[in-house]
Formats: structure tokens, sequence, C-alpha cells
């Protein structure tokens, strides 16, 4: 179990669900708890875990691009960092959820978008996050 | 292929030494064509000097003339440039090159670009544009270059008594001509001594590599596009320390890239990250530069990250993906005999040594950052250590954690030390005399050559 991230990350998944504004602050949140995971890793997973990491990273920034006003409104959400006692596994499948959500949210904010830019911004969006969770399955 | 001082100055050198036996061998069409041959003949004097002002910038000129001991190859260089002939007012101004001398105004022109390149890093003070700037100031690369130059002048002047020749039998007047191309005795001396007043012995000349400081990214080309926007990322590193760019996301983005950098580069070499032991030279390279990306996540600033250094970052991504794919790692490609993966290896050699250095400008760059304040971190984000003297952070900790607080100093000096593990840790793949920053580093297309030589490839 991973104590200090259970609470934020149950309000993180389940807040805002319908709405389009949390998929930039569940992408932030995601890109730091993969970070914060990747130095509990081996060199090895914990490159994989920040590929991950920069992928997200790319994703946020591309939906922060495209529509400003979802950064701005977005409250960001820290989980802190992991503890020698914490359930590396467990912490693992916490951010697949966050990554699996911002899928899930991105090709929301895509299919919705009114403009081609914007819809390929979120689509390329999309597509970092599927290519983060690659890297976060080869971790397991 | 980018050009280089070296390689514009060689293209000199060869259009030179074909015009030169050109007019020993052939006689002027007419009158006309010897004149033009003058022209072309001044022209190429006037690039010299063009060379020479590159290389000792017009700001040094007051501080050479006042030096009781100014360096050798300096005060040669000022002096030649008043020894050399002035171009006659007569001579017409516009004029259709010569067949047989054709190589003059083409050497000038060599020399001309030879000198723009220089002029893309420093500014007309002397002051630098770019990273590569103290490359020119370099007094051992500068006086080597400069004792090119007076080689080069020598083997100029040495055509100039067979061009009057040819100029008198083409019916230019011997009085005309004895104005226009006086005794060049006085010049040969100088660019002798300039010839002579290079300054110890390097295995690499300094300017040679040096390239133009604004080119285009070569898209389409994938290994010269990796080369260049890591080129420009550099840059941009280098610039950053001055400019009041006020993101750790920027410096993220580039951290971003020499992580990826350093990851690829392992590929390449066949090394399984999975397999190594975590005291192997690789893995701690990568493991800092790693702690350095995780280090770098809770900071928050004013500034957005700069649109240019994303684009870079993600852009080269894609490219090492494509090259060397971090999960292919079955063999080592930098053994093979391959020119294009060796030019590869070099690539992704230089763009490492690169990005050690940017990550050195950038600790610079966030030291500065922090020191003025504006370097921010969720009160959520610290952790006990740092709060227990803070009973202030301590208290936004518990009771606002997303409340975004100035970066205390142990946490900036954590990353500092980061930043400096960077540079430390050096990867096998670095060359083990040299200091990383001063290795391969300045360029990667120059990292590509150097890296090609040590290999016995040029």
């Amino acid at each position: 179990m991973v104590r200090t991230w259970e609470e934020p990350a149950a309000i993180l998944l389940v807040r805002d669900r319908i709405k389009s504004s949390g998929a930039w602050s569940i992408l932030d949140t995601a890109a730091h708890a993969a970070l914060a995971l990747s130095l509990e890793a081996s060199t090895s997973q914990g490159v994989d875990l920040a590929f991950a990491a920069m992928d997200l990273t790319e994703a946020r920034d591309e939906i922060g691009w495209a529509r400003p006003d979802l950064a701005r409104g977005s409250r960001p959400v820290r989980l802190g960092p992991l503890t020698p006692s914490d359930d590396y596994a467990h912490a693992r499948a916490l951010v697949t959820a966050f990554v699996e959500e911002g899928v899930v949210r991105a090709e929301r904010l895509r299919d919705t978008a009114p403009e081609t830019a914007e819809r390929s911004s979120f689509d390329y969006a999309a597509r970092r996050c599927h290519a983060a969770l690659a890297h976060l399955r080869r971790t397991s | 292929m980018t050009a280089t001082y070296g390689s514009l100055v060689r293209a000199a050198w060869t259009e030179l030494r074909a015009a030169n036996h050109s007019i020993r061998v052939q006689p002027f069409e007419d009158r006309s064509a010897a004149e033009a041959a003058c022209l072309s003949y001044f022209r190429l004097l006037e690039s010299v000097r063009n060379q020479t002002w590159a290389l000792v910038v017009p700001a040094r000129l007051a501080g050479l003339a006042s030096s009781d001991s100014p360096a050798p190859a300096e005060a040669a260089a000022v002096a030649l440039m008043e020894a050399l002939p002035p171009t006659p007012g007569a001579v017409k101004t516009r004029f259709e090159p010569v067949s047989n001398v054709r190589g003059w105004p083409r050497a000038a022109a060599c020399l001309n670009a030879a000198a723009d390149l220089v002029s893309t890093h420093v500014t007309p003070t002397g002051g630098a544009l770019t990273p590569d700037a103290e490359r020119t100031w370099d007094i051992t690369s500068r006086a080597r270059a400069l004792a090119g130059v007076g080689t080069f002048t020598l083997t100029a002047l040495s055509a100039q008594e067979a061009l009057a020749l040819r100029c008198g039998q083409a019916g230019i007047p011997w009085a005309q001509l004895r104005r226009w191309l006086p005794d060049p005795e006085a010049a040969r001396r100088v660019a002798w001594n300039l010839s002579r007043a290079r300054d110890g012995e390097g295995e690499v000349d300094g300017l040679e590599a040096l390239e133009p400081s604004t080119r285009r990214i070569r898209v389409g080309q994938p290994v010269e596009e990796l080369g260049d926007r890591v080129s420009r990322l550099r840059r941009m590193a280098w610039s950053l320390r001055e400019t009041s760019d006020f993101s750790v996301g920027t410096l993220a983005a580039m951290n971003r890239v020499g992580f990826a950098t350093a990851v690829h580069t392992a590929a390449f070499h066949g090394i399984d990250l999975s397999s190594v032991p975590s005291t192997d030279a690789t893995s701690r390279h990568v493991g800092a530069w790693l702690r350095l990306l995780a280090d770098m996540r809770d900071y928050r600033s004013a500034g957005p990250t700069s649109k240019h250094a994303a684009d870079d970052s993600r852009a080269v991504r894609r490219l090492l993906e494509a090259l060397a794919p971090h999960r292919d790692h079955r063999i080592d490609r930098g053994s093979l005999a391959d020119v294009g993966e060796r030019h590869l290896g070099a690539t992704l050699h230089a763009a490492c040594a690169a990005m050690a250095q940017a990550a050195d400008w950038g600790a610079t760059t966030f030291s500065r950052l922090a020191r003025s304040g504006h370097v921010y971190v969720h009160a959520a984000d610290l952790t006990g250590e740092e709060l227990t003297d803070e009973p202030e952070l301590a208290a936004a900790h518990l009771q606002a954690p997303l409340t975004l607080v100035r970066a205390p100093g142990p946490r900036v000096q954590q990353t500092l030390d980061r930043y400096r593990e960077v540079t430390r840790r050096r990867p096998p793949w670095a060359p083990s005399d040299e200091p990383v920053a001063r290795s391969v580093a300045t360029s990667p297309t120059e990292g590509a050559a150097m890296a090609l030589e040590r290999s016995g490839h040029r």
C-alpha cells in the first residue's frame, strides 16, 4: 500500500470525471508520480518510468498549448515522495490507473474538439499517453 | 555537409594554387582580360585583410598598439594589413572573371565566407555571440589561423610577378603596372613573419572545425537533424545563462534530451541497462541524468517553457528512437565498420558531450533563477528535512499544501549537486583523457568529425 498516495489518487480519479478540465491535472500528476517512482526502481525500470513521464509531460503540454484554459483551471494534485515502506507494485498500479484515465480524457477531448488544430493536438496527447502506457507495462 | 572554417580555408588554398599555376603557363587574351585579372588579384588581397580583421577584431587595435609586448601573431597580422598593396582606384570595379585566374575570385569568396563564419560567433567589439566564440579567443588557435593567413598571403604574393609580366604582354603600360603592382618585397617579409608566428602545437586546431552559428535544421536527414537540434539546444542552454527566461520548464526540457541521449547511446553500444550492475559507468551516467530529471519535477516558475526547447526536445526523442531504439541492444553498433553507423555513433557521442556541457550551463541558469527568487515548489513537495528549520514552510506544508513557496536553499543545493553529478559521471564512450566539456562537445558535427578522425575514417 502507498498510504500517502491513496487519498489524493482517489480524489483525482473521481473528481471532475465527466469534465474535460481534469485532463491536464491528471497527466501532470501522473508524470510527477512516474518520476517519483523511477527513483525507487532499478536503473532499467527507472528508464522506462522516466520515458513514460516524458511522454506524459508532452501530452500535458500539448493539452495546455491547445487549450490554455484547461491548464489554468486545473488544480494541481501532489502525491508526495514515496517512502521505503511503500509498496512499489501498488504505486506503479496507481500511476497506470492515472495514465489510463488520462487516455480516456484526452480521447474525449479529441472526439469533442470543434477545430481540426485542437483535434490534432488532443490526438497527439492521446498517442503520447498510449506510449506512456506501453513504457509502464514494461516495468511490471 | 556543413562548411567549417577549416574546409573553407582549404577550398581557398585549392583555388589559389590552381590560379597561380594557370597564370604562369597561360597568357591573357587581351588587355581587358588582364585588367580583370588584376582586379581579381586585388580582391584576393582584400579577402586576406577581411580574414585578418575577423581574427583580430578592430576593437583590439588600440590594445595592440599600446602594448609593449603584443602577441607576435597579432602584431604581425596588423603589420601585414598595412603592408599589402591597396586596390588602385583606376581599376574597374565590375568585371567578368577571366578563365585562367578564375581561382582568385573563388579563393577570395571562400576566405570571405570563412571571415563571415567567424563573425557569426563574435560581436564587432569582440564579445561572444555563441558558446564557440571562445575558440576564436584562444591564443593558440588564433595564432595558428593567422599563421595560415600569412602562408596564404605569401603564396598569393608569389604570383604577382607573373601577373605583372602577363599584364604587360597583354598591353597594359609598364608604368601603370608599377603603380598597380608595387614591389611586394615588404609585404612578403611581413607575411613570412606572420607565417612563423604560430604559438605552440596542438593535435586539433580549435578553429578548424568551427561551424556557422546560424544554420537550418536539416529535416529529412535524421542523423544531421539530430546533430543540428542538439547543437541548437546547446546554444540555447548557453544563452539562457544571461537572458531573462524565467522558466525551469525550459531547463527540464533540456534535461529530458540529455537523459534520452544517454539512454539511446547506451543502446547503440549494445548495453542492456537491466543486465549491467549499478556500479557500471553507463548505469551511473544514466542514473545521474535520471536523478536530475526527477529532482526537477517539483519546481515551478513564472516563465512558460520555451516552445523551441520543447519542440527540439520532442524531435530529438523521436529521432533517437528511430536511429537507436532504446530496447534494441543486441549488438554494439559502435564496433561496426559501416560508415553510416560510425557517423551515427560519432553524432551520438557528441550529443552526449554537448548535453553534459548544456547541463553545466543549466546549473548556472538554475542557480541564478533560484538566487533571484524565481523558483518555487508546492509546500506539499517539501520533505521533513527541508522543513525542519523553516516554521513558515512547515505551516504551509500542513495547512495549504498547494501553496507555492520559494524553493528553500537545501532543496536548490540538492539540484545543483545533481547537475554536478551529471557532468562528473562520465559515460564509458567519453574520451578519458580530456574533460567532457572540452572533448568533442563544442558542436555535434565537430564531434562527429573528430570521432571519425580518431577512428581512422578521415
